[in-house]
Parts: structure tokens; sequence; C-alpha cells
């Protein structure tokens, strides 16, 4: 053993050579060394991939089906630009006035295809931040290390940036104290900088889904019934991405309908069949219900499920609340509305 | 004979008094929710401290936002909550401890010298909306009780009789420094004939020699933390009784089975007797046998100043004192019939006394001091913890560069000298120092005066993590 000590010695310092501590700083640790000790190698990071390979089958290079598909969209857009440039110059030969009105038609549909498309991919783009985020405030949620939630909050704030969740999460920022680690720092910011939007994505989800509960008990068709539900779940996606600030647009949606289901039926079927099905044959012990009323509250507590995995999925950092214990509380308010 | 002395004589006294108080319990708590906290720790760990600062955090839940981990807090939920001390006894000395953390400049509240009693009443709206359907408002009691730590270490003696425990104390004495340091008081020992019969001024001399002892071994030079029997250094009520004339044996004579009555063997023997049925049990089973809860509080930097007999020494008393705690799992029944704790907080108080970097480090070595205890707390399927709190923040942090490195430090009021200073106190370590690395240079945890604590407006800044061991302790509940 040398006789060089392997720590720091304790040193008395005077107040007046102190830094002073800005308000900016107040809010972020220093970037510092650590223990090897205290640091913890975190799993999560290396599982997720895996799962995701597990659950995601690898894309198989079908070079037919390339080959088709690739053929058959240029066959289309040759087909479409043609027609459009015949239609073009019909119009031009039997008046200019149509030939304009025709052009002004075309580049409008063609501006506003680009645009919506642009802000589909947006929203998809958000997603997928939203995506990384969520994993890697995951990881640090029960770190008891100090400094490594730094990169994390630069990026939730131009995340957050011209949203008007800023304004929470700022605040939020500034009360941290300066004794939490990393891992309370993240609780902290989840709990209360999107406390409004909790709340309102609560009251959506709980909205949508006593209307679909209601709808479903109401409507004399089965057939009827799917129809329902999922026009009511796809306006419910858009009003949860529209709350967490994610742009809303028919890719965002299909991806986060994709998303949704996926999570719903890979993670936990079989809990999630009988923790419905014990909330139905509960509620039906209980009240005398119609097997209508019954196949309501069983459309109901699908909506509110699928509602509840969209908003883990828009929320960049996880909730504190377990999915069992939420999902618990929305059926509870549920079947309170739906009973009469 | 009345019916009472009859059933006395059947079942026994200790059990138709156990009885008798959970039957009184029963009927008082009705089917209210009742919450029994134990706050666990030695003399000095600060247990009144921590009680205040909880209580005062907790009356002024519903106004400032003080605790954003406490949930029921957080959410607002709390209506309003009710100090119902005034009711008990020994009531807290609430307000007096308050004062003196509020005024300037502030003080630590007096180390408690007796038994006293927090009795909250805690209004909340319920978290679900089927639980507000059936009641607006629901109502938690939350019972905490104040004693002096020393008296916590008679508790071990429930279980020894005289030679067992003077076969403890011989094994205490024998090392390094109670040994040198009670040289003088074994040898004086050594010259008394044990069967003979007893001489009560011998006895008395003896008797105020240990208890000056034990006041040597428990003073800031030597910090040791195994002082038994408690009431011998902190009397209570009980001072000048001849019961606290007493004293471990420790050459005691070879052959047990001649010991005569009248004896000066016999006469401490009975001392001790009465010692353990009259003060111990007694204080057992009106106010730790029946808790739900327990917070342990350790002063580890204590520990860390002090090196490694202090470090063995504290370890040895935490262990034994566990023992004495009923755990158990405890469902809604049980908590109202025969409570067992079923969650234990380890918590490592003065955590302000360190820079934040630190208290990862801090509860690592929390667990090497309590390592025996949680083990077995584990085995009986406790959910135990262990966090690094400060129950009032004393310092600031702050950083300084120190040979062009920018360490953080801690900003306060040195509680000896009254100055402000800044200090870098030294890192936690996570494991055990090597005798080599025990010495005067590498840890220097000064104690901080404490900063003002306001009577109303509440801030998080006022504490470290107390919100977290509230909601740890209590969440459930609400």
């Amino acid at each position: 053993m040398s006789d060089q000590p392997h720590w720091q010695e304790p040193v008395f310092i005077n107040p007046a050579d102190l830094k002073e501590k800005t308000a900016s700083e107040d809010a972020t640790p220093h970037p510092q060394e650590f223990p090897l000790t205290s640091v913890s190698v975190t799993r999560e990071q290396d599982e997720n991939p895996q799962t995701d390979r597990l659950t995601r089958p690898g894309k198989k290079t079908r070079r037919w089906s390339k080959l088709f598909s690739a053929s058959m969209v240029t066959l289309l857009s040759v087909g479409v630009i043609s027609e459009i440039y015949r239609l073009l110059s019909w119009g031009f030969d039997i008046h200019p006035v149509l030939g304009i009105t025709f052009i002004a038609v075309t580049s409008l549909a063609t501006l506003s295809g680009l645009i919506w498309t642009w802000q589909g991919f947006k929203g998809l783009r958000q997603l997928k931040q939203t995506e990384a985020l969520h994993a890697e405030a995951d990881a640090l949620r029960h770190q008891k290390t100090h400094g490594q939630a730094i990169p994390l909050l630069k990026k939730l704030d131009s995340y957050y940036a011209n949203t008007p969740i800023n304004k929470p999460f700022k605040e939020a920022l500034q009360q941290i104290d300066s004794a939490y680690n990393d891992g309370e720092i993240i609780r902290y910011i989840s709990q209360h900088a999107l406390k409004d939007q909790d709340e309102a994505a609560r009251r959506c989800v709980h909205r949508y889904s006593v209307q679909s509960g209601i709808m479903v008990a109401l409507s004399p068709y089965a057939t009827f019934d799917m129809w329902l539900v999922g026009w009511r779940n796809l306006k419910m996606l858009r009003e949860i991405t529209e709350i967490y600030g994610i742009s809303p647009g028919a890719a965002t949606q299909w991806n986060l309908l994709k998303k949704v289901l996926h999570n719903i039926a890979f993670a936990g079927l079989s809990e999630m069949t009988i923790h419905a099905g014990s909330h139905v044959l509960g509620s039906s012990l209980t009240s005398t219900i119609s097997a209508r009323a019954g196949q309501g509250i069983g459309a109901g507590l699908f909506t509110a499920r699928s509602g509840l995995q969209a908003v883990r999925l828009c929320r960049p950092l996880p909730q504190e609340q377990s999915e069992q214990l939420q999902l618990s509380t929305v059926t509870q308010s549920i079947l309170s509305d739906l009973k009469p | 004979m009345g019916l009472g002395s009859k059933l006395k004589s059947l079942i026994g006294e200790d059990l138709l008094d156990d009885i008798q108080h959970q039957l009184k319990e029963v009927a008082t708590q009705g089917l209210d929710r009742h919450l029994k906290i134990a706050v666990t720790g030695l003399s000095r760990s600060g247990k009144t401290v921590f009680i205040t600062s909880l209580v005062h955090h907790l009356l002024e839940a519903n106004q400032s936002r003080s605790l954003p981990f406490f949930d029921v807090a957080s959410d607002q939920r709390i209506i309003s909550v009710k100090d119902l001390s005034s009711s008990s006894h020994n009531p807290f000395p609430l307000r007096q401890s308050v004062q003196a953390l509020g005024q300037e400049p502030p003080l630590w509240p007096e180390s408690t010298t007796g038994l006293s009693e927090v009795k909250l009443a805690i209004r909340y709206k319920p978290a679900g909306r089927l639980k507000r359907l059936i009641n607006d408002s629901a109502t938690l009691y939350l019972d905490i009780i104040d004693y002096p730590g020393e008296w916590l270490l008679d508790l071990p003696l429930l279980h020894l009789d005289f030679a067992q425990w003077c076969q403890k104390q011989q094994q205490l004495f024998s090392v390094e420094p109670r040994a040198s340091l009670a040289a003088s008081w074994r040898n004086a020992q050594n010259d008394i004939d044990w069967l003979a019969p007893a001489d009560d001024d011998t006895l008395a001399i003896l008797s105020s020699e240990y208890t000056k002892l034990l006041h040597v071994l428990r003073n800031q030079e030597n910090a040791l933390s195994m002082i038994q029997p408690g009431r011998c250094v902190l009397p209570g009520e009980l001072a000048s009784s001849d019961l606290l004339q007493l004293f471990p044996i420790l050459n005691p004579p070879a052959d047990l089975s001649r010991i005569s009555a009248g004896s000066m063997y016999q006469r401490l023997q009975q001392r001790y007797d009465d010692y353990k049925e009259q003060i111990v049990k007694r204080f057992y089973r009106e106010h730790f046998s029946r808790f739900d809860r327990q917070v342990v509080l350790v002063d580890c930097l204590k520990v860390l100043n002090h090196g490694k007999p202090c470090f063995d020494d504290m370890k040895l008393a935490l262990t034994e004192i566990l023992q004495s705690f009923n755990y158990g799992p405890s469902g809604f029944l049980r908590r109202l019939f025969s409570p067992q704790i079923d969650k234990v907080l380890f918590a490592s108080s003065k955590a302000d006394h360190v820079t934040a970097n630190q208290h990862h480090n801090l509860d690592k070595f929390l667990e090497l001091i309590i390592q025996d205890a949680q083990r077995d707390m584990r085995f009986e399927g406790i959910d135990t913890r262990c966090m690094a709190l400060a129950s009032i923040r004393s310092t600031e942090s702050a950083e300084a560069v120190l040979d062009g490195q920018t360490i953080s430090c801690l900003k306060g009021v040195n509680q000896e000298t009254g100055e402000t200073m800044a200090l870098f106190p030294g890192e936690v370590p996570v494991e055990l120092p090597t005798d080599k690395d025990w010495n005067s240079s590498r840890f220097r945890f000064l104690d901080f005066a404490p900063r003002k604590l306001p009577q109303t407006d509440l801030k998080p800044a006022h504490h470290i993590r107390l919100d977290q061991a509230l909601e740890y302790l209590t969440g459930d509940m609400f």
C-alpha cells in the first residue's frame, strides 16, 4: 500500500472565497468525478434493445416485394403526373380560366399534402424522442448518484421549448433542491412539471371511456360497436397527443395506435384480461346490470387501458403511480359513472 | 378474593396486564386508522429534532408546500392536522422546541430527559374516487413518543439474567478503550468478596464510581454507546433511588451455587431483577411493545469522527436494541389487536453535515452499522430501507476552487464558535476504513448550529428527505 491516501482530506475554506451561486447554477449540479462504488451499471438500458428484438421480429429482406412496391409506386406516380398534365392541358384548351383554376387546385392539394406529411413526420420524430427520453429517465429513476441527470434535463428543456409545458417545467427546475440525487430530481420533475397535463389526460381518458362505454351499451348492432370503440379511441389518442404537446397527425396517430395495441397485446395479456374481467365481474355482481351494460363496461375499460398506454407513450418521464393502480382508479371512476 | 386478583393468579399478572392494555386500546381506537411510530435512536442521534421537525412540517402541511415527496401533502389532500398531545400525560414540548429553533440565533432543542408523547390527528381527503364517494374526509391518528436514548439500552436487559449480564459486561470491559478507562474501577472490585454479607456503604461507593465511569465512557471524547444500565446516567424521576445502585460484577465468584442470601452478590442480583421488573419491563410494556412502524436514527458522523471502537460499540448497541422489538407482517386486524412492526426505516441523521454527493455513501456506511439487525428483519419479511436525512438543514451547499479543482462544500455556522464557516468535511467511506485510515485528518464532521426554522411558510429547503421518510413510513395509510 502506498503512502498516498486515496481520499481527499477535509479542508476549511474561507467563506469569502466561495463562488457566488447564480440561480441557474442552483438548478444544475456540477460535473464531477465519481468513486466507482457510487456508480452502478444501469441494466435497463442494456435490456431494452433486447426485448425490442424479441418482440419485433427482424425484417427479412424480401427482394420481390420491394421490387414490386417500387415498380408499383413508379407506375402510379407516372400515371398520376401524366394524368394531371393532360387534365391541365385539356383545361387550357377549353379556356385559360379553367386551366388556371386547375393549376390552383393542384398546387393547393400538393402544398397541403406536403404540410400534412411534414406534420406527421414531426409528430413521429417527437414520439421517437419521447421514447428515448423515457428510457433515459427510467434508467436514472432509482439512481442515487449526483450530476447524471443534467444532460437529460437539458434535453427536456429543449424538448419543451416553445410549448405550454415550458413554464411549469422551468418552475419545477428552479425548485429542485441541491440535496436531491438524480433519481429524486427525475421524480420531482415528473410529479411537478406535468401535473396539469396528467390531470387533463386523466379527465380525457375518463371521458372517452365513459362515452364509448355508454355508446356500446346503447348501440343495437355488434359490428357497430367495433366502429364506435375504434372511432372514440382514435379521437382520444389525438387529444392525448395534443395535451402532451406532440404534433398530431395521421402518421403520429397511426404509429401511436400501433404502439398502444402492441403494448396492450404484449405487456401481460393474461394479467390484463384477468384484471379487466374481475372488474366487469365485480361490478356485475354488485349491481344487476344487463349483459349489454356489461359489454359497455368492457368497452369502456378497453378504452381506458389504451388511453393510459397512450399517456405512458406520450410522457417523456416515467409515471410514479404503477399502471395497475392508475387503471384501477380510472376504472373505479368509470364504474361509478356508468352504474345508475 | 376479588375477581381481578383471582384472574391474576390464574393467568399471570403480565398476561392480564397485556390483555387489559389491549382491550383499552381497541376500545379507544375503534375503527379509526391509528399508526404508532417508534422513533428509535441512541442518545444524541437527533430524535427530538426529528420529531419536532416532522410534527412542525405536518402541522403546516395544508398551508406550505414543504413536503414535495409526501404524496398526500403534495397533492394537497391534507385538510388539516391537529395536535392532540395535550390530552396525553406527558405532552411533547413542541412549542418550546419550535421556538428555540425559530429564535435568533436559533438553538437546537434541549436533549430529552424524560418521556413525552405526540398525538396528531391528520384529516385528509382519500385518494380513490370511490372512497371519496363513501367518505368526504378521513382521519389518521399518528402517535409518536420521545424518550431519552439512554433508556433504550435497558431493553436488551430483558432477555438477560444477572449472571449473563455480568458475563457480557466482562467481555465489554476486557476490550480497549474500556479496559484502560475502567482499570481503577476494576481494581476496586478485585478487593471485594462477593460472598460476604452485604455492605451497603461499599456498594454505594462502587456504584457511584461506576456511574462516574459511565459518564466518562459516553462523553464527547470516547463517545461509546453501550452504556448499561441506562437509568444510571439519566435517572429521570428515579434519581437517588436504591435501585440505581447497580453495577456488573466483573470477577464473579466461580461457584454461583454457594451464594447465600444477604451476600453482596445476592444483593446486586436482587437489585438487578427489581430494576428489570419495575423499571425496564414497565417502560417496555407501556411504551415499546405496540408499534406499527419504526425509524432508527443513527449518527454515522459521530462514528466516523471517533473511529473503530465507537463503530463497534454502536453496532453492538443497535443490534441488541433492535432485537427487543416485535417484527412481523401486520395486517389490519393485527394492527388493531397485536401490532407488529412491518416497516423499518434506517436513517442516518445529520445528512446536512456532509455534501450532497456523499449521501449515497452515507447510506452505504449506515448499512455497515446495521447489517446484522437488517439481516434479521429481512428474514422476518420486514420492509427496510436506508436513507440519509436531515430533520433541519443547518448548512447550505456551496463550492470552492481548491488547487484548480472545483469541490462542493458546506457553508454554515459553527456550533462551538458561532462563526460562519465553509468546510469540505471529507468523503464518507463506503466500507470500514482500515486502521491506517482512521486518523484525525481524514474526517472533520463538525457540528453546525441550526438555521432558523420559521413558524410558517416552510420550504423543502428546510429539511433533507424528511418528506420521503414520511412517505415511506405512512404513505400507504392515506
